[in-house]
């Protein structure tokens, strides 16, 4: 469907040359919703601009359904654009135009019959779940609603593709995931291709089939989402697995701030990202080495593929045999923070 | 009382005067919304980071906006002569003010449409052009009317300054209100001619603001 070859982005800031994007080749197959997931400056946002050409790539190719999309003149990149959906993080509605008016301006550009563009816009106001809200300004809506006029919008003219843009980065967490259900249902009803990047790990969880995730340019682990952080390999990667262990870890933060220093040993918080490490490494180590640990708060969970999430732990013993423990989790690939 | 109080007021004059004035603004606010949109749309698309960045271009319009509104209105009247004495066929009366009127106030509102361009938000271009809009559907669907609000009262404060140099106009034989104002009122020493004129242009004045700050404020629903 989208075929990515050595495709690099790069431009002169001042004297020094910056690779933004840096030789991607990826593959998106029909139908899948494929995340690109990178902290910020990782060139995902430049990225995802260089599939419908909002930024020319340097070198490369983007081939789109057998289209290669760098070769097109400016007349026909217009006309393929018609056919690439886009939705910002900030939505980008025209406030002059009433919520009918900005799903009709995509159709008035494909200069789709007023009648016609008329049936197809209340369509759309109905497949996103605005009815009622067509003559309503941008102004008057909330940032999910407004969410749901740039969705309505980028799918107006069929499109085989939709770009997604941090889509839900300025959301709240309860219209992230009404957001994220809508383009789930939209690419299941409408088959669309979604091509999605952002920096919360929640939504390439909860949406993704397949993920790349991006640092400085490259493409540095790619696969199924769920495979990808089971076995995080890179460090970038394993932040991003932890990000959904956050919610709990302030609560934890809390804990170990009020608690009383203990007279000996150390308070710690064990991080776990699946693969190898299984639960059992907690017991083992109490067992290698002479020292107790005291359990304060957990939240782990466990698939087939091993142990995810965060504890809160008392490593109980003296200076020395605790920083032997600490090293031998460590080097078993949990994440150790001493507090 | 009228008589009493504006001995020398005669009230046709002021009307011709009046409706002089109100021809020569109307006709040259209209001129100068066209000229100076298209300007102020050059000026935008050439400038840095436009859709049609060309610095060579943008500099050649940059002077010419920068000329014409460096040299004052009163000398601009003067140095038109010939041409206006082409265009209109005389010099004298409400029409012969008109290529002046909008060659000096056009620059003026070209940087304000500039500005108001710039305003409007960069990724609502991106996403018109990502929908595959054209140029021309960016700059009629997209820049004008996001950017209508301010375009309205850049142009209000525009054609306040056209009904102030229309009574410059008047001075060198125009007519309007300014030409009552100075050739009857103040070169006879009737002074009550002079304030009655004044009156009727502040007048005007608040009725272009009031009318501007109204479709401005109904436009904008930000």
């Amino acid at each position: 469907m989208i075929e990515i070859r050595q495709l690099s982005k790069h431009y002169k800031n001042g004297s020094n040359e910056v690779h933004a994007v840096n030789d991607l080749n990826i593959n998106i197959k029909k139908g899948e919703i494929f995340g690109v997931i990178g902290f910020s400056g990782a060139g995902k946002s430049t990225f995802i601009r260089l599939l419908n050409r909002l930024e020319e790539p340097s070198t490369g190719r983007i081939v789109l359904n057998e289209k290669d999309m760098t070769t097109l003149s400016s007349r026909e990149l217009r006309k393929t654009r018609q056919k690439i959906g886009m939705i910002f993080q900030h939505f980008h509605l025209l406030w002059s135009r009433t919520v009918f008016e900005n799903i009709s301006l995509p159709l008035e550009i494909a200069k789709v019959p007023k009648r016609e563009r008329k049936q197809r816009v209340q369509r759309l106001i109905d497949l996103v779940g605005l009815s009622g809200k067509e003559n309503s300004y941008p102004s008057q809506l909330s940032g999910g609603q407004k969410q749901r006029v740039g969705i309505a919008r980028a799918l107006a003219n069929h499109p085989e593709v939709l770009l997604c843009d941090e889509p839900t980065s300025a959301l709240d967490p309860q219209t992230t995931d009404d957001i994220l259900e809508l383009l789930v249902d939209i690419n299941k009803k409408l088959g669309i291709t979604i091509v999605l990047i952002t920096h919360e790990m929640h939504v390439i969880q909860k949406i993704c089939h397949r993920v790349a995730v991006m640092e400085n340019g490259s493409i540095i682990e790619e696969g199924k989402a769920k495979d990808v952080f089971q076995n995080p390999v890179k460090q970038t990667t394993r932040r991003f697995v932890q990000q959904l262990a956050r919610p709990h870890e302030s609560e934890e933060d809390y804990l170990s701030e009020q608690m009383e220093r203990p007279e000996k040993g150390k308070i710690a918080r064990l991080r776990f990202f699946g693969g190898d490490v299984s639960g059992t490494m907690i017991s083992e180590t109490a067992k290698t080495f002479d020292i107790q640990i005291n359990l304060l708060k957990a939240h782990l969970s466990q698939d087939e593929s091993g142990v995810f999430g965060s504890m809160m732990v008392h490593l109980d013993g003296t200076d020395n045999e605790v920083e032997k423990a600490i090293e031998y989790l460590t080097d078993s690939g949990i994440d150790v923070e001493v507090k | 009382m009228l008589y009493e109080w504006f001995p020398n007021v005669r009230l046709e004059d002021l009307w011709t005067a009046t409706y002089e004035t109100l021809y020569m603004t109307i006709i040259s606010v209209i001129g100068t919304l066209i000229f100076g949109i298209i300007l102020g749309l050059l000026l935008f698309l050439t400038g840095k980071g436009g859709l049609k960045e060309n610095p060579f271009f943008h500099f050649i319009v940059a002077s010419f906006v920068n000329i014409f509104r460096a040299i004052p209105f009163i000398i601009l009247i003067l140095l038109l002569f010939p041409f206006t004495e082409f265009l209109v066929g005389t010099i004298r009366g409400p029409k012969a003010a008109l290529p002046a009127l909008i060659i000096g106030a056009s620059p003026f509102y070209g940087r304000m449409v500039e500005i108001a361009l710039k305003e409007v938000d960069k990724g609502v271009i991106e996403a018109a052009q990502a929908m595959g809009a054209s140029l021309n559907t960016i700059i009629f669907k997209v820049l004008l009317p996001e950017s209508m609000p301010a375009l309205v009262s850049g142009i209000t404060v525009t054609a306040i300054a056209l009904i102030g140099y229309t009574a410059m106009a008047g001075v060198i034989g125009a007519g309007g209100l300014g030409d009552l104002a100075y050739m009857k009122g103040f070169q006879r020493w009737d002074f009550d001619v002079v304030f009655v004129c004044t009156v009727l242009i502040v007048l005007i004045v608040f009725l272009f603001q009031f009318i501007g700050d109204l479709i401005s404020r109904t436009l904008d629903k930000r």
